[in-house]
């Protein structure tokens, strides 16, 4: 290039020479040299592995293809870079990456793109209610950029949850239901109230929001609202799915929390899996990043709670993750629960489990996002 | 290999650096082919085979187009073997499907569309034989004997796979082991290599996330704006991959002792069409230039025939690019644009404001890169009716803004990074402050665009050159 930026003096070039050497070093010593993870807290997946060498792996390339993944998922550093990249794409005014908004508070929100799914899914779940034999309620919680729109970045650009809510499609819709909960000013009030209702780095609500929700639904059905003698078991940090969407530096943990009745005793199946369990909370998984995993321990095709709540009612639910903040309060009102996720529950429909259970009602616990997105909702049969 | 994966960064480049630099000069070649055959058959051991015959031809071929040693008769004949050789690889396996495809919808026959794997890079290293090939017979440099140091020319990892088309007659001294060590031969190609890397990493990765949000966005999200913005993204994107891609070889080459011409020279700040093709991917113009234009009769044979050659050139530029209508379209556009600027736009031209002259050097410029962009001819109509108006979009819309204003930071640094404004910076704090800047500020930066380019492309799922389907 230019020849009198190489001056005499030898040391600028030794400088540098270093510099690409230290880098060279430290990033494959660190990679090659520090132990392998299995799996990455901060993403939320398991990390690629060293790849088996054989002939045909290299003939085939999946040797070559399978280093290049193992050696960036255990790169020097890993966590660091990633958090470096957000950070450094934030500062440079990117306050919308990978789906999600940097808002105010510390407040990370999912971006809703509206889709012609939710209409569908809306339809089938109606049809399910009409031809239903015992009464049907529905849950339908905003998720948290409605509720948090206030704290959206300038100029954000996202489908309005209100918006459909306040259409004569929704009005209609919710004439199918015995009862048809839309939880929207609530949540806006605990907010107000000082209560948060949804984490800031994840896209689940809080346990104090699922219980305000549920004291709606219950005293639709003209049930008493929660009244056990609930502990709030909190104080662990959590960092949640959207944290490992956008992993910037210097975002603050949620404190996740859960209700315990010490008078509660509880027996959960999870039929497929052939195991039962007397706690909803898992408290292995509370050591681990997704605490809300801990709840249930994740999402099952068919779960079958009974407790000692009084009264003998039986209510067969139909829910996405949402629900699972709220089946432990809802489990102190029914003492027989069967809960379906149509993601995995294939094997039956719900008439079927209505049908054969005797269950008195049903229950529709979903999120915006999951009517939006979901295409399962064809199982209902 | 890419130069932009951990692989290569982090175990293929230490283990080879350690070993080149330890062994006597005799060997370097030795190492160099070796190392350089293995980075190829990382991603495609099966070619291998290919390149090795590849090399076999262009060896002997080389050796008998030697019109002193063995008369013309015989050097023509090694030569014309040589273009049929390289000729017949690259239509093979870059244009059969394309030949079937066509044929089938032209003439409604039925023949089975072959899967043909493109062999990385054949496109570069199958020019790189050739022009070795002609050169000795032209007389322009003697043919290579040893076996070995045409090999590590051909096979060269650095600039193996996406260029620059380096010539043999350009490096064939520092071939011949006459190469230059030294610490600041060493620094300037790491300053290079930090450089180019954080141009792919940090700028042409990141600007392609708009393009691919706009053109794979919902129509009821896009706005004439957004199309435009589109266009201009994969504008930045193309550039900063490609030169960064060039730069990062130029650096490699220069740490291994080798020093290959620009490929790059600020094209964006042309003033014509013209200009831009003397400052865009000079390697392949070049070579187009002295192998084909000048070889059909460039300007000599009269104004019609010099006509006729360029447009020939242009098509066969155009095709280069891939087997595809878009990339002929792309070429026969510039061809045309050429001819124009050659017959009556250029005198105008130069007599209208600068800055007139740039925005319609840009404004053809981004039009040539929204034909390139798409290979689908659905989604490349709808661009451009999307661009001009007749997309039944609003000319702008909140998403538009949203788009601008969350890219805008960068797209300033991509149009300061696109003038020769930050190397006139670096020289003026060369000289008024050598010590802080050589001392100080430049391992710094340098040391920072490695880390935060490693950054990024440890954790973005995004990350292939454009240049190597090419």
């Amino acid at each position: 290039m230019r020849k009198d930026d190489i001056k005499r003096n030898k040391l600028p070039a030794k400088i540098m020479t270093g510099v690409f050497i230290g880098y060279l070093a430290v990033f494959s010593l660190g990679t090659f040299l520090l132990k392998d993870r299995d799996f990455s807290e901060m993403e939320n997946r398991p990390l690629a592995q060293k790849p088996k060498f054989s002939a045909d792996a290299v003939m085939s390339g999946e040797f070559g293809s399978g280093t290049e993944k193992y050696m960036s998922d255990q790169i020097f550093l890993k966590d660091s870079m990633m958090s470096l990249k957000t950070s450094f794409d934030l500062m440079s005014g990117r306050t919308f990456q990978n789906g999600v908004y940097f808002g105010s508070n510390g407040y990370l929100l999912q971006r809703f793109d509206r889709s012609s799914q939710f209409d569908q899914n809306m339809q089938m779940i109606c049809d399910f209610a009409d031809s239903c034999s015992v009464p049907v309620g529905m849950i339908l919680v905003p998720n948290s950029i409605e509720v948090n729109a206030d704290k959206l970045p300038h100029g954000a650009v996202t489908d309005k949850q209100l918006d459909i809510k306040e259409s004569e499609k929704m009005e209609n819709y919710a004439t199918h239901f015995d009862q048809f909960i839309d939880p929207y000013e609530r949540l806006i009030q605990l907010q107000n109230d000082g209560i948060q209702a949804f984490y800031r780095t994840d896209h689940h609500w809080t346990a104090s929001a699922a219980r305000a929700t549920l004291d709606m639904w219950l005293d639709e059905c003209g049930i008493t609202g929660t009244d056990a003698p609930y502990e709030y078991i909190s104080g662990y940090d959590f960092y949640g799915t959207l944290y490992s969407k956008v992993p910037a530096a210097g975002i603050k943990p949620d404190n996740f929390g859960y209700y315990f009745n010490p008078e509660g005793v509880y027996n959960i199946e999870y039929v497929m899996e052939g195991r039962t369990a007397d706690t909803f909370v898992d408290k292995d998984q509370l050591d681990k990043k997704d605490k809300y995993g801990a709840l249930l321990g994740g999402n099952f095709a068919l779960l079958h709670i009974t407790s000692n709540a009084e009264g003998g009612r039986k209510l067969v639910v139909v829910k996405d993750s949402y629900a699972n903040a709220m089946l432990p309060m809802l489990a102190d009102k029914f003492s027989e629960i069967w809960v379906a996720d149509l993601r995995y529950y294939h094997t039956g429909t719900i008439s079927e489990l209505v049908a054969d259970n005797g269950a008195d009602q049903v229950l529709f616990i979903h999120n915006f996002d999951f009517i939006n997105e979901d295409r399962n909702f064809v199982w209902l049969g | 290999m890419v130069f932009s994966s951990m692989v290569f960064l982090f175990a293929f480049v230490p283990v080879v650096f350690a070993l080149y630099f330890a062994v006597p000069k005799v060997l370097k070649n030795t190492i160099l082919f070796i190392v350089s055959l293995f980075f190829y058959a990382w991603g495609e051991p099966k070619y291998i085979l290919l390149m090795l015959t590849s090399i076999g031809a262009a060896y002997f071929t080389g050796l008998f187009a030697d019109k002193k040693k063995y008369g013309k008769t015989v050097a023509l004949t090694a030569t014309v073997l040589a273009v049929v050789w390289n000729m017949g690889l690259l239509l093979f396996f870059k244009y059969t499907p394309f030949f079937v495809e066509n044929t089938n919808s032209l003439f409604g026959t039925v023949f089975k569309v072959p899967e043909i794997a493109l062999p990385v890079g054949i496109s570069f290293y199958s020019f790189q034989s050739l022009s070795y090939v002609i050169d000795v017979y032209r007389g322009e440099v003697k043919p290579q004997k040893n076996f070995i140091t045409l090999g590590t020319y051909v096979a060269l990892f650095p600039q193996l796979v996406a260029g620059p088309i380096v010539r043999y007659i350009d490096i064939e001294k520092q071939l011949n082991s006459d190469r230059r060590f030294s610490a600041e031969q060493f620094a300037s190609g790491v300053k290079r290599f930090a450089v180019g890397l954080a141009k792919k990493a940090l700028l042409a990765n990141n600007i392609y996330i708009l393009f691919d949000e706009i053109s794979h966005a919902d129509s009821s999200k896009l706005s004439v704006g957004a199309a435009w913005l589109g266009t201009i993204a994969y504008t930045f994107q193309i550039y900063f991959d490609f030169s960064g891609y060039s730069d990062m070889a130029i650096g490699m080459g220069r740490m291994l002792g080798f020093d290959f011409l620009e490929n790059f020279n600020y094209p964006y700040i042309s003033q014509s069409i013209t200009e831009f093709w003397r400052r865009w991917h000079m390697s392949l113009s070049s070579w187009f230039r002295d192998y084909v234009y000048i070889p059909l009769g460039g300007n000599r044979k009269g104004k019609v025939r010099q006509c006729v050659n360029i447009m020939i050139v242009w098509c066969l530029t155009g095709f280069w690019h891939g087997a595809n209508w878009n990339f002929l379209l792309w070429g026969l556009y510039f061809g045309v644009l050429l001819l124009v600027e050659k017959l009556l736009l250029l005198k105008h031209l130069q007599t209208l404001p600068k800055v007139l002259q740039h925005i319609y050097a840009l404004f053809f410029i981004v039009i040539g890169w929204g034909i390139f962009a798409f290979e689908d001819t659905a989604q490349l109509k709808s661009n451009f009716a999307n661009m001009f108006g007749l997309g039944h979009l609003p000319i702008w819309n909140e998403q538009t803004s949203l788009w601008f204003t969350q890219f805008l930071p960068l797209m300033i640094v991509l149009i300061v990074g696109s003038t020769p404004l930050m190397d006139t910076l670096h020289q003026k704090f060369n000289e008024k402050f050598p010590n802080a800047y050589q001392l100080y500020i430049e391992p710094v930066c340098t040391a920072a665009m490695l880390i935060l380019s490693t950054a990024y492309l440890a954790s973005s799922a995004f990350n292939p050159f454009l240049y190597f389907r090419f």
